[in-house]
């Protein structure tokens, strides 16, 4: 039987080259997925511990804050051979080509002869008082050279002069580096330093318990006391716990990719198998059992599930090696890991592929014993897999589907996120066993088109795309999961987003503003504000110390007419009418006011009363420009509220917002951009990068497309070479095997968005219910959903082309005379 | 199909002659064909020379032993092989020279084909399997012809039906009208009685008589069987890929003994 096995695996080693391929990128993607996890993670265990080195004890603010008594307590102490303190002082620093001074903080040099301190990639650590040392990146980002002298002033504003001596290597920390100065340094230029910890290197025979042990007795109560060991474990749990959701995840759409080739593999065993129908009936007569049959099918899988999974761990290691390589060479931000192989990134990809692709195999496998001998000898020349739609799948399939969509339901309406999950998986089941009779009908709906104005080679490819329909089901799935879960995340992504906008709309009704005080805006501010790229709208505003009661505040005044666009909140614009008042909540309780009462404001000789309605998000006193008119006729601009172009980059905006208005000493910019602008960045990476990965999946799928047709192609054999006979053009049969193709991707592409939107619409709305306070709001993202479907319309075309190349090769007279 | 005697196919129809003048002009020639497949040592020369003129209006059949050559010379003619060296002039087009494209477009509009097997789509219905030639070509069918072939092959209450509710004659009575609808030059027929029971295939063989006569088609018919032979005008021999003789006006009995003489 072995024999029999490797040479009919040899024999049909090109048919099984899809499903292999299959394999391969699911295995490879997996060994990705663990490589990368655990390189990391490796990576940041070994960081970390070198940065910590010599560590025995960390003595951190918990519910007291560390003080010098404290350290001084713990010097004391003979379990202790060195104590160094964490402390910093924050400066403005003067970068020459900037506008206005940055801020710095600048960490105080410690004793590092037994605990591991900064060092440098250039120059030497301060030994003066008015010696510094610059993180290299920073020094590289403003151009900073060794020996260069520089300006740092402290917040009560006492500048020293300091030199740069040398640039600290910060090429493998974790987060951004300080610069160091010596501890003198750092006492003068904050007298007050707050000491963030301070670690302790213990005297020769103590252990770290013993020393934290001792430590604990005579520091504050109130300090947390970490031995070394406890402490690496702290900070590098504070760093994984993101990468291991992380991997989690990556693990999560590797298990797709894989249920992905699992679908693609028994769907071409089942063609295959179905071709081999004589073969199978030939070893049945010449004696082999039910079992002998069954097992050789199963040996031929494990044989390729194996080889392929072999490959697929080299390809994903390889891959690894790439992308770790990459951030290296491009500075992602992130620390040079180096490529760690566990055992379990190696193995358990390699078995769960084989194993995969052996239960892949049953189903055709079991399929296969049922051939009779009997079918060895019927004349029929390509024996057709029989595809009844089981009947009982179906009730299955509509039960699942019935059920699933209750649970969805459910789950949107009580906004329980379990629940809506576990709908949409037991419904998207339903959809898959309901397949092999929605696809083909969905296939017949859309091909009705194409039948009637296509021609005979289309209606034919209509007949040949439903001829089958558990065939087409099977690869359409593989292409639906996909389609589905891409359109899922988008259509989810997107409707968050919405809801988050809305929400931030109310939060930061304005993007931005500026503010000048105590000194004047330049009459070319606007102007200048506007050349900014991104800022699409500056209204001016002006403000007057008024007195209200007892009390002296601020009224800001602005133009109702122009500040719709520049006020998100559209109740808030329309708000905005002579004769009212917008007050923010803390005001309002400051002055004791109600929703709808008076207020009464008096500045020099005028007096106004205004209407007080809440407003969140806008100045404590928000008018507008008549009234404050009113008051103060010679309130000047101190200040402009900007709206940015959604799109724009909002830290590049804020930064180029910082450098603006260059005669201005102090310049105040504040607004929602900035957490608007890290919640679009953050969607958008989250998007990009599921759409990234779920993109794996789709792209197996269109192996299994591609697999399928050019499996098909070889069982039509005759038929094809019939229609050249016939005057079928060459051109017209490719055309044929392309809207075959086409039809099956469109309508897993079809398919997939209607899923998506209502998976996406339930899980926003599972997800979000308890996170907003207002309507959840559904969005339809067109122009992804459309560029879905073209890409899935594209790859089906591509898909076709080397079936259809093969098809058009046969020479009708060669195909017509093979009986 | 074994050679009967005394038994009348059905639908053979007893009428006289075309006028000679159209059997004087040629539908199809080939001239010293020669189709040699494999290579050096391996090679086999499936034609050798063969020259040979298919008249106009007449029902000529290629017979010869297996192996004689006579498929690979009527794909040949029909454009579905090209010979490694030699002419195939249909009318007045030279085949030998054609790109596939042109090929395949002589095929659609000029040629009919009828096939042992029947080589129906399965998934077209009787009609659609007609219509297909036609339609492959964008060109409508002539109404009226269309009703005579049905009728002519009975095929009324089929039209609707899908191969596979077909008997075989049936199957075949659709192959036939496919293959004249378009009023093709050149009929071929590929031993078009090879699968079926010799009720069906006298049928079978008389429509193809029928159209020579009334219609004036031209048919080609490949066969190894001297009682389908005995249908045609003229019966041409071929043996070792050379042409070997010919009958005109052959019975089964005059076949079987030129293929006797031929040591079949």
């Amino acid at each position: 039987m072995r024999r029999s096995i490797l040479s009919s695996l040899r024999a049909h080693l090109g048919r099984l080259v899809a499903a292999c391929l299959a394999i391969v990128l699911g295995v490879g993607f997996g060994t990705l997925a663990m490589t990368a996890h655990s390189s990391a993670s490796n990576g940041i265990d070994q960081t970390i511990g070198k940065q910590n080195a010599g560590v025995d004890a960390v003595i951190a603010s918990e519910r007291e804050t560390v003080t010098a008594a404290d350290v001084a307590a713990v010097k004391k102490l003979p379990q202790a051979s060195s104590v160094v303190v964490d402390t910093s002082a924050y400066m403005q620093v003067q970068w020459a080509g900037q506008v206005r001074a940055d801020s710095l903080a600048i960490a105080a040099r410690y004793d590092t002869s037994k605990i591991a301190g900064p060092t440098t990639s250039s120059g030497k650590l301060p030994e003066a008082k008015n010696e510094i040392a610059l993180p290299a990146k920073l020094a590289d980002k403003y151009k900073v050279a060794l020996g260069q002298q520089l300006k740092v002033t402290s917040y009560d504003g006492k500048t020293y002069p300091v030199t740069v001596v040398g640039l600290i290597d910060d090429g493998t920390s974790i987060g951004g580096a300080n610069a160091v100065a010596t501890a003198e340094a750092v006492k003068t230029f904050e007298p007050q330093g707050y000491i963030n910890q301070f670690k302790v290197a213990s005297a020769p025979g103590v252990t770290q318990e013993a020393l934290a042990a001792a430590i604990g007795g005579v520091v504050n109560k109130g300090l947390a006391v970490y031995t070394g060991e406890a402490w690496i474990d702290r900070e590098v749990k504070g760093i994984t716990s993101g990468i291991d959701v992380l991997g989690g995840v990556l693990g999560m759409f590797a298990v797709i990719a894989l249920f992905v080739a699992c679908l693609v593999i028994a769907n071409t065993f089942t063609i295959v198998i179905a071709q081999r129908t004589r073969e199978m009936a030939l070893l049945r007569c010449v004696g082999a059992s039910r079992r002998q049959v069954f097992s050789s099918v199963l040996a031929e899988a494990s044989v390729v599930g194996l080889v392929a999974s072999g490959i697929g761990v080299v390809f994903g290691v390889a891959l690894s090696a790439l992308a770790l390589t990459l951030a290296r060479t491009f500075d992602w931000g992130l620390p040079p890991i180096d490529l760690h192989l566990g055992l379990g990134s190696v193995f358990i990809p390699l078995l769960l592929g084989t194993v995969a692709t052996i239960l892949a195999a049953v189903v055709p496998a079991r399929r296969a014993t049922r051939v009779a001998p009997l079918a060895a000898l019927r004349p029929d020349a390509a024996p057709v897999a029989k595809s009844k739609a089981g009947v009982l799948r179906l009730i299955l399939g509509f039960i699942l589907l019935a059920g699933g969509g209750a649970l969805l339901v459910m789950g949107a309406q009580a906004s329980q996120v379990i629940v809506g999950v576990a709908g949409g998986v037991i419904s998207f089941l339903g959809i898959l066993a309901v397949g092999t009779l929605l696809v083909p009908a969905l296939v017949r709906l859309l091909g009705a088109l194409p039948a009637r104005s296509g021609g005979v080679p289309a209606r034919i490819a209509v007949a040949n795309a439903v001829r089958n329909p558990r065939r087409t089901a099977a690869t359409t799935s593989a292409l639906l999961i996909g389609v589905t879960l891409i359109s899922l995340t988008c259509v989810g992504i997107a409707s968050v987003r919405k809801t988050f906008d809305v929400t931030m709309d109310k939060e930061y009704p304005v993007d931005v503003t500026v503010r000048v005080y105590e000194e004047k805006m330049p009459a070319t501010a606007a102007k200048q504000l506007q050349e900014i790229k991104g800022i699409t709208h500056v209204v001016p505003v002006r403000t007057a110390t008024v007195k209200t009661g007892g009390e002296t505040l601020e009224v800001t005044g602005i133009d109702q007419a122009t500040a719709g666009p520049v006020i998100h909140n559209p109740t808030l614009a329309s708000q905005l009418q002579p004769g009212t008042a917008l007050v923010a909540r803390e005001t309002m309780r400051w002055l004791k006011l109600e929703d709808g009462s008076a207020l009464t404001i008096v500045s020099g000789k005028e007096k106004l009363t205004l209407k007080v309605l809440e407003a969140k998000g806008l100045e404590p006193i928000t008018v507008t420009q008549a009234d404050l008119h009113k008051l103060a006729p010679k309130a000047a601009i101190t200040g402009y509220w900007l709206a940015s172009d959604p799109k724009a980059d909002g830290p590049k905006v804020i930064d180029e917002l910082k450098q603006a208005l260059p005669t201005v000493k102090s310049l105040t910019i504040s607004g929602g951009l900035p957490e608007r602008s890290f919640y679009t960045k953050v969607f958008d990476v989250l998007l990009l990068v599921a759409v990234g990965l779920l993109g794996v999946s789709v792209l197996i799928a269109l192996v299994g497309v591609g697999n399928t047709l050019s499996l098909s192609v070889l069982e039509r054999t005759r038929e094809n070479a019939l229609l050249r006979a016939m005057g079928l053009t060459r051109r017209q049969l490719r055309g044929m095997l392309a809207v075959e193709s086409l039809l099956m991707a469109l309508v897993a592409a079809g398919l997939g968005i209607a899923l998506g939107l209502v998976y996406g619409w339930s899980g926003t709305a599972a997800l979000m219910g308890n996170q907003v306070d207002g309507a959840i709001e559904y969005a339809v993202p067109g122009r992804l959903l459309l560029t879905i479907a073209l890409v899935a319309a594209v790859a089906g075309l591509v898909a076709s082309i080397l079936p259809a190349r093969r098809a058009a090769k046969v020479a009708p007279a060669g195909a017509l005379a093979t009986e | 199909m074994s050679i009967q005697t005394g038994d009348q196919p059905v639908g053979q129809l007893p009428l006289g002659r075309l006028p000679q003048d159209t059997a004087d002009r040629t539908a199809i020639r080939a001239h010293e064909l020669r189709k040699v497949y494999g290579h050096g040592d391996t090679a086999v020369a499936a034609l050798d020379g063969v020259s040979v003129d298919f008249g106009v209006g007449r029902f000529t059949a290629i017979m010869g032993p297996s192996g004689s050559g006579k498929s690979t010379l009527m794909h040949c003619l029909a454009g579905l092989d090209m010979p490694t060296s030699g002419q195939v002039l249909l009318g007045e087009t030279e085949l030998t020279t054609l790109p596939d494209a042109a090929l395949t477009k002589i095929r659609r509009d000029r040629i009919g084909f009828v096939f042992q097997s029947f080589n129906l789509l399965p998934m077209l219905s009787a009609k659609d399997n007609i219509l297909l030639p036609l339609e492959l070509g964008g060109r409508k069918p002539d109404q009226q012809w269309m009703a005579t072939l049905i009728d002519v092959l009975g095929l009324q209450d089929r039209l609707t039906h899908r191969p596979s509710e077909l008997s075989g004659g049936q199957q075949q009575r659709v192959a036939v009208a496919r293959a004249l609808v378009g009023r093709p030059e050149v009929v071929f027929a590929d031993e078009p009685t090879g699968n079926l029971d010799s009720r069906s295939g006298a049928e079978v063989l008389g429509f193809l008589r029928r159209s020579v006569r009334e219609f004036g088609q031209t048919v080609v018919m490949v066969t190894h069987d001297p009682l389908a032979a005995s249908y045609a005008d003229r019966v041409v021999m071929l043996a070792d890929g050379k042409l070997a003789g010919e009958l005109t006006d052959p019975t089964p009995e005059s076949v079987l003994g030129a293929l006797r003489q031929l040591g079949a």
